[in-house]
């Protein structure tokens, strides 16, 4: 018998950068054109299988609307992951990820671990050959890595269309999910207490990489 | 009273008497404030009469005693959930909510000797449920929840305290100065007989009950709905003045709450806007009154007969009188539905929106630009709600008033979800009336508060609903909160769309019908229902499946399984986007059974009351985390700023150390050279002193020297004498021998001479 422990993580970015669709492609291995807006959040679980251990996700998909912000911080306040979406045909939608990315690490818990993910890289590559079609990115993957590698976030260009990467980004993401920490069924004890050697938890934090 | 004696057998007029007391004593349940009074038995029980703690008393009671009669407990929760009446407003209705807790309680006495397992578990039971309601129904109420926090202690000593079996029938929260009654009662072996004891005792709380039954629920209603009162601490207030209040039809119904905040609004508008307003409703009566004469000379039968046309008539050119003379019907035709023909017409009537003022402001802005537009497009065009039902043809006009809208409330601008709110109006109206009356739901009816950020409507209508659960699905409401399922997992989308997001439009539009009559609020109604009509199976789910269910499964509850087998059973999904049919659900049966559940205005006015409180105190410690945190921030650069100082000091200290040791070496070494020193000086002193010593001795060595000279020199001259002796016997033998030289050297010579004369010359 694996050990199952659940993980319960959020989906911030941009309206209509895809994040229920993520969601749908990994949840049920499907795809809707013209998937409708997300009002307030939905929730979703599925477990997934990493090497012996069997993690149940319970993902909040988020609004992306400016206006839906605000109830954000209700669903990322204890959550143990985020994915951090952008479309990389929308420079804007970027940006608006690095913000979500600033807010996470200001807000969020110490040791949540975030993703970033640029989503409908299906727009980029031609179907039939699957190589990149010249001028069809706004965002290019040096940006995306530079951003992540300053942040400390995994990184992935993903297709929720054509399913390209999808389950990598939730099985990298359960891979860095550390045993101890992924059951924090609010701990008063560690909130309350001043960590006054936070800093140097960290930095050893980030290079305790499970993978 | 009636309604205890028919749901009990064994009610004697004790307990009449009790329920009595009980009935005085509810409007007292919420708070509690002084506990010192709480004497009677009845009293203390009240706690458990509030709210979930209501069922949950009465649970708790069934488990340990009552376990032979579930069907009692359900029709229980049955009757308070089908008329959602406030204990506190209407005395009579509360009555059979209470009694059957209170017979239970009483029944409990009456066979006392029970078996010591089952009263503990009684006890834990209560106990855990009492922990459950501290921090869910009373966080705003600090006083209740010490009183609940007082009660929760004295529960957990009394085992320790008192004989087990005897406390154990006493819930929870009973107050201590119950102990001498089981004492007392444990004297006599408790069968019928002890009943004697026990109509004294209660009498005299009765008596003693009085005196203040008339003070109390008055200032506790004060206190209770202050929000509602004007001068709330005059003392002593007229009781029945203030429940006739209470009781006022703008408590008591949402359509009067409604109406009387739509005329309150209107009579705040300006007399010109008042007069726009009047003129547009003047507009539709006319209308209205034009259409109806047409029908009477159309022979269209169906038309004729489906439609009460004299009463609609009523309602359109008079809708209050229809409203204060025949509420009823009211309620009851539009519960039926308003006729599709004439629903525009009567939800503009009814909340007077129809504006000339806002429909010029409509047609000069539809062609304007609004920074929400490529936003509205692009969800209006992935909106399932839109583009699958009749309004996709009026597409263009519902983008309009949307954008419009945003450009008219800036505050607001575009919030996704809105769409759903007005795909209802676009499809029983022109656009500028759906405009106009967009603007009134928006500002009138609080649907801006869901939308504006923050969404502080919607926050209230969620904690609305959470309480009406709590008071109402006791049980269900602590399912879901022990599978940590919280309402905003699943019923914010029926807020904020008027149920578009998962129901189809025909649906929508009947609760819309209700919604535009009673306000907002009846969302709770159908919120409710759902709830109550799962409640069943979202009992038996987890975690896992209570989501799903909640977000999809609800209205499973109103299939038609009469007919096709085979029909589709999903809701349009917003994962799946699957269709279905309307008419293999039961519509009519839906929203008959959701209007059968009686909110009260003046219960939702004390849970906002509550949630306003809540908010306030969130706020205050939100400032004071936000401070703590600034100064947590400031310690932080203080304690750093130490440590650097902790720092320099400390590398001051080991120089100072490394300095010591070096120092202390350099002593050491100092001490060794000393030492070597002293050494070296004892010896030279030594030394010294020998010496000093030696040149005592040394004039003998002198003399000795000297005589030894002495010898020398006398040897030596005697040897200079015996030298010179030799010397001069030497120069004598010298002088001899020269001389004999001499003599030898004239005898030569004058050889020589005589040898020359005789050789011849001379």
């Amino acid at each position: 018998m694996s050990k199952q422990t659940s993980v319960k993580l959020v989906l911030l970015g941009e309206a209509a950068v895809g994040k229920s669709s993520l969601v749908l492609r990994f949840v049920s291995n499907d795809f809707q054109e013209n998937k409708e807006p997300t009002i307030g959040a939905a929730f979703l679980t599925q477990r997934c299988t990493i090497g012996t251990k069997t993690i149940k996700f319970e993902i909040w998909d988020t609004a992306g609307q400016e206006r839906f912000a605000n109830l954000a911080p209700l669903y990322y306040r204890n959550a143990q992951a985020a994915l951090v979406v952008y479309d990389v045909t929308k420079p804007a939608s970027f940006i608006k990820a690095r913000h979500w990315v600033k807010e996470l690490h200001e807000q969020a818990s110490k040791n949540i671990v975030i993703a970033l993910v640029g989503n409908k890289y299906d727009l980029v590559v031609d179907p039939e050959t699957g190589e990149e079609i010249e001028g069809r990115r706004s965002v290019s993957v040096e940006e995306g890595k530079a951003l992540a590698d300053e942040e400390g976030l995994l990184f992935f260009e993903t297709s929720a269309k054509s399913a390209f990467n999808v389950n990598e980004v939730f099985t990298a993401i359960g891979k860095q999910i550390p045993e101890e920490t992924s059951k924090p069924q609010d701990e008063p004890s560690s909130v309350g207490r001043i960590d006054l050697n936070a800093p140097v938890d960290e930095s050893g934090g980030a290079g305790n990489c499970a993978c | 009273m009636p309604g205890s004696q028919r749901t009990e057998s064994s009610v004697s007029d004790l307990e009449t008497a009790i329920s009595d007391d009980v009935q005085e004593n509810v409007n007292e349940t919420k708070e509690l404030q002084e506990p010192q009074e709480v004497n009677t038995e009845v009293e203390a029980e009240e706690p458990e009469t509030e709210g979930d703690g209501q069922e949950d008393g009465g649970e708790s009671v069934n488990n340990s005693k009552h376990e032979s009669e579930p069907e009692s407990h359900d029709e229980f929760i049955d009757a308070s959930s089908v008329t959602l009446l406030s204990n506190e407003a209407k005395h009579a209705d509360a009555e059979p909510e209470l009694a059957p807790v209170q017979v239970k309680e009483d029944e409990l006495e009456e066979q006392l000797p029970t078996p010591i397992e089952n009263d503990q578990y009684s006890i834990s039971t209560a106990k855990s449920v009492t922990i459950e309601k501290t921090d869910s129904s009373v966080k705003d109420d600090p006083q209740s929840s010490a009183l609940i926090a007082e009660a929760g202690s004295v529960s957990s000593e009394d085992p320790a305290e008192e004989p087990v079996a005897e406390k154990k029938l006493i819930p929870p929260e009973l107050p201590p100065r119950e102990l001498p009654e089981p004492v007392h009662r444990d004297e006599e072996p408790v069968v019928i007989a002890a009943d004697d004891n026990i109509p004294q005792e209660q009498n005299g709380e009765e008596r003693q009950n009085s005196d203040y039954s008339m003070k109390r629920p008055v200032k506790t209603l004060r206190r209770w709905f202050a929000f509602n009162m004007k001068g709330s601490e005059e003392s002593n207030g007229n009781f029945n003045e203030i429940m006739s209040e209470l009781a006022g039809p703008q408590n008591q119904s949402l359509a009067f709450s409604r109406y009387w905040e739509n005329v309150e609004d209107l009579n705040s508008q300006s007399t010109k806007d008042r007069e726009l307003l009047s003129q547009g409703a003047n507009g539709i009566k006319r209308t209205f009154n034009e259409i109806k004469t047409g029908i009477e000379y159309t022979n269209d039968d169906e038309l004729v007969k489906r439609i009460d046309w004299e009463f609609w008539s009523e309602v359109i050119n008079d809708y209050s009188s229809v409203l204060e003379n025949k509420s009823a019907e009211l309620i009851d035709n539009i519960t039926k539905g308003i006729p599709r023909e004439l629903r525009g017409m009567v939800w503009q009537v009814i909340c007077n929106s129809k504006s000339m003022e806002l429909e010029e402001f409509f047609r000069a802005n539809r062609n304007c630009e609004s920074q929400y537009q490529k936003l509205i497009k692009r969800d209006l065009a992935r909106t399932s709600f839109v583009t699958n039902s009749a309004v996709k043809t009026k597409i263009v006009d519902l983008y309009e008033i949307i954008k419009v809208y945003s450009i008219y409330d800036k505050e607001v601008g575009y919030t996704q979800g809105m769409a759903f709110i007005t795909v209802p109006l676009l499809m029983n109206m022109e656009a500028s009336e759906a405009f106009c009356m967009l603007v009134k739901l928006m500002n009138t009816y609080d649907f801006k508060q869901l939308f504006v950020p923050q969404m502080p409507g919607l926050h209230l209508k969620l904690y609305q609903f959470d309480r009406l659960m709590e008071d109402n699905l006791p049980e269900l409401y602590l399912h879901l909160k022990r599978e940590g399922v919280r309402s905003s997992m699943y019923a914010t989308q029926w807020f904020l769309t008027v149920f578009g997001y998962k129901f189809p439009l025909e649906m929508v539009l009947r609760i819309y019908d209700i919604v535009i009559a009673e306000g907002i609020e009846s969302l709770l109604k159908f919120a409710i229902n759902l709830m109550m009509k799962n409640q069943k199976q979202l009992l038996e789910l987890s975690f896992d499946d209570l989501l799903p269910f909640l977000k999809d499964k609800l209205f499973f509850y109103y299939v038609d399984n009469s007919g096709d087998e085979n029909a589709p059973r999903t809701l349009t999904d917003g994962y799946s986007n699957r269709e279905i049919s309307i008419d293999t659900y039961k519509l009519e049966d839906f929203v008959a059974d959701s209007m059968a559940i009686d909110i009260l205005p003046v219960n939702l006015k004390r849970y906002e009351a509550e949630f306003v409180e809540i908010h306030k105190l969130e706020g205050e410690m939100e400032t004071e985390i936000s401070q703590l945190k600034t100064r947590n921030g400031q310690l932080l650069r203080d304690i750093r700023n130490i440590e650097a100082e902790y720092a320099t000091l400390n590398r001051e200290h080991v120089e100072i150390a490394n300095e010591m040791v070096q120092g202390k070496m350099e002593i050491a070494h100092l001490q060794d050279e000393n030492r070597q020193l002293q050494e070296q000086i004892d010896e030279l002193t030594e030394r010294l002193r020998r010496l000093e010593n030696q040149n005592d001795t040394n004039v003998d060595f002198t003399g000795e020297i000297s005589n030894n000279m002495n010898m020398e020199i006398q040897k030596t001259m005697e040897r200079n004498l015996e030298v010179m002796e030799e010397n001069r016997l030497l120069e004598e033998q010298l002088a001899l021998v020269t001389k004999e030289l001499a003599d030898a050297k004239s005898e030569i010579s004058e050889a020589k001479g005589k040898w020359f004369k005789k050789g011849g010359f001379w």
